[in-house]
């Protein structure tokens, strides 16, 4: 068995490795460099994720084909359903406005919802983030909520850049959202379970009987995602006795790999 | 310089393809990670005198669409795991087949990932590490590694093999 590395790829390792310590001490040109391929990759990378979405839809559809007429006749339902809720809430922010009027009240102080393309992903697995195409140039901040097109909840702005920002989604390990189970009010947070890939809401008391489908909100107590975001419902609720508080697995209400298009809510 | 253009080309690529089809694929919370199954493919085929460039240009996508406080990580990483790909052909089995190839791909595989832990615990970056995450990792990238030689195979005829 022989062993010999040449001088020059020894240097060429050295220098290297030299370069990359002075990159990140020194982190504006390779930020610059990123911006760059980033402004360069993204029109093909948002074709080739549209491309990806397709094929995963194409073959889900051949996969569940026998189950579309039970979905179909379960979502004609839930649209009615939806209808009649929103000529509700319509009733109802009509009576709000009177009211503002009647006791002089300022209007409620609206977030800026900016749209935003999904143009790259995590490529390594051992994060969960997606690329937006928005940056601080379009005054992107660190922080700042993303939400889906169905106004679910995706994740926060992690790292802004000058026209891309990335943003940690809620089913990354570090991620930590303040939330609740609607119509009960107890608070808890949600976070990545460890060595799985789902996310879990913490610190409910035992004493709650939560049920299967129940749906998981944001809370606002985190002061990062707005009150009443819907995250997903809850999947399965672990009680067991060793455990303080009950573990509710939740079902994301988004689907992270088929995102294409996310709002930014510019107002904390 | 033509060269090195068209490595750009090919590894934006392989990157597009990696963004975009990629993680469709995933089980168990993994999915291949094609840029580097593709250098530690081309490490075998072409030796690591000619895989140098792609390792650094690979590692550089690779790090640019990662999350890390740290630059180059990936890099490093994927030039060692190319070059011992390489050293095992010349030293270890001087004659390739199937199951020799498939031997490189875990033992490079599994490298590049103790690796990237290794930094990550040295640089204090939070990383979530199980065992039996490392080994559907390894073991799924291996598979989708094969497919992937052999078309390499057609398109960078090797020396050796």
């Amino acid at each position: 068995m022989s062993f010999k590395v040449s001088k020059k790829y020894l240097v060429i390792f050295l220098v290297l490795i030299l370069g990359l310590v002075f990159l990140n001490l020194f982190p504006k040109p390779a930020k610059a460099l990123e911006n760059f391929i980033f402004k360069v990759f993204s029109p093909v990378q948002k074709i080739f994720i549209r491309t990806g979405n397709k094929i995963s839809d194409f073959f889900q559809i051949l996969i569940s084909i026998k189950d579309l007429n039970k979905e179909n006749a379960e979502l004609k339902q839930k649209n009615s359903d939806l209808e009649a809720q929103l000529t509700q809430l319509k009733e109802i922010e009509k009576e709000n406005e009177t009211l503002r009027t009647a006791l002089n009240f300022a209007p409620k102080n609206t977030s800026l919802y900016e749209i935003a393309s999904v143009v790259g992903k995590n490529i390594q697995g051992t994060e969960e983030w997606i690329l937006i195409d928005k940056g601080t140039d379009d005054g992107v901040e660190k922080n700042m909520a993303i939400i889906s097109e169905e106004f679910f909840l995706v994740g926060k702005v992690i790292e802004p850049n000058k026209d891309f920002s990335k943003v940690m989604l809620i089913t990354d390990k570090n991620s930590l959202v303040a939330a609740l189970i609607e119509n009960r009010r107890n608070e808890g947070l949600v976070q990545k379970e460890e060595g799985s890939d789902k996310i879990f809401l913490d610190f409910i008391p035992k004493t709650e009987k939560v049920e299967i489908g129940e749906k998981i909100l944001t809370s606002g107590m985190d002061n990062i995602f707005p009150r009443g975001i819907l995250i997903g419902k809850a999947e399965s609720v672990d009680s067991s006795e060793n455990q303080l508080f009950q573990k509710i697995t939740i079902s994301p209400a988004v689907d992270f790999n088929k995102l294409e298009q996310v709002f930014i809510l510019k107002n904390k | 310089m033509t060269k090195t253009i068209k490595i750009i080309l090919s590894i934006s690529l392989i990157l597009f393809f990696q963004i975009g089809i990629f993680p469709h694929l995933k089980i168990f919370g993994v999915y291949p990670n094609l840029i580097l199954i593709s250098i530690i493919a081309l490490g075998i085929l072409r030796g690591f005198k000619e895989t140098l460039i792609w390792a650094i240009i690979g590692g550089l996508f690779l790090d640019f669409y990662s999350f890390n406080s740290i630059f180059g990580i990936s890099l490093i990483c994927l030039i060692v795991v190319s070059f011992v790909a390489f050293f095992i052909v010349q030293n270890i089995f001087k004659k390739t087949n199937s199951s020799s190839v498939a031997l490189i791909f875990l033992i490079t595989v599994t490298l590049y990932d103790l690796l990237l832990l290794v930094f990550y615990k040295i640089l204090g970056i939070e990383f979530e590490f199980t065992f039996v995450k490392l080994i559907i990792n390894v073991f799924y990238n291996a598979i989708i590694a094969m497919p992937v030689f052999y078309a390499l195979k057609k398109l960078f005829p090797s020396r050796n093999i």
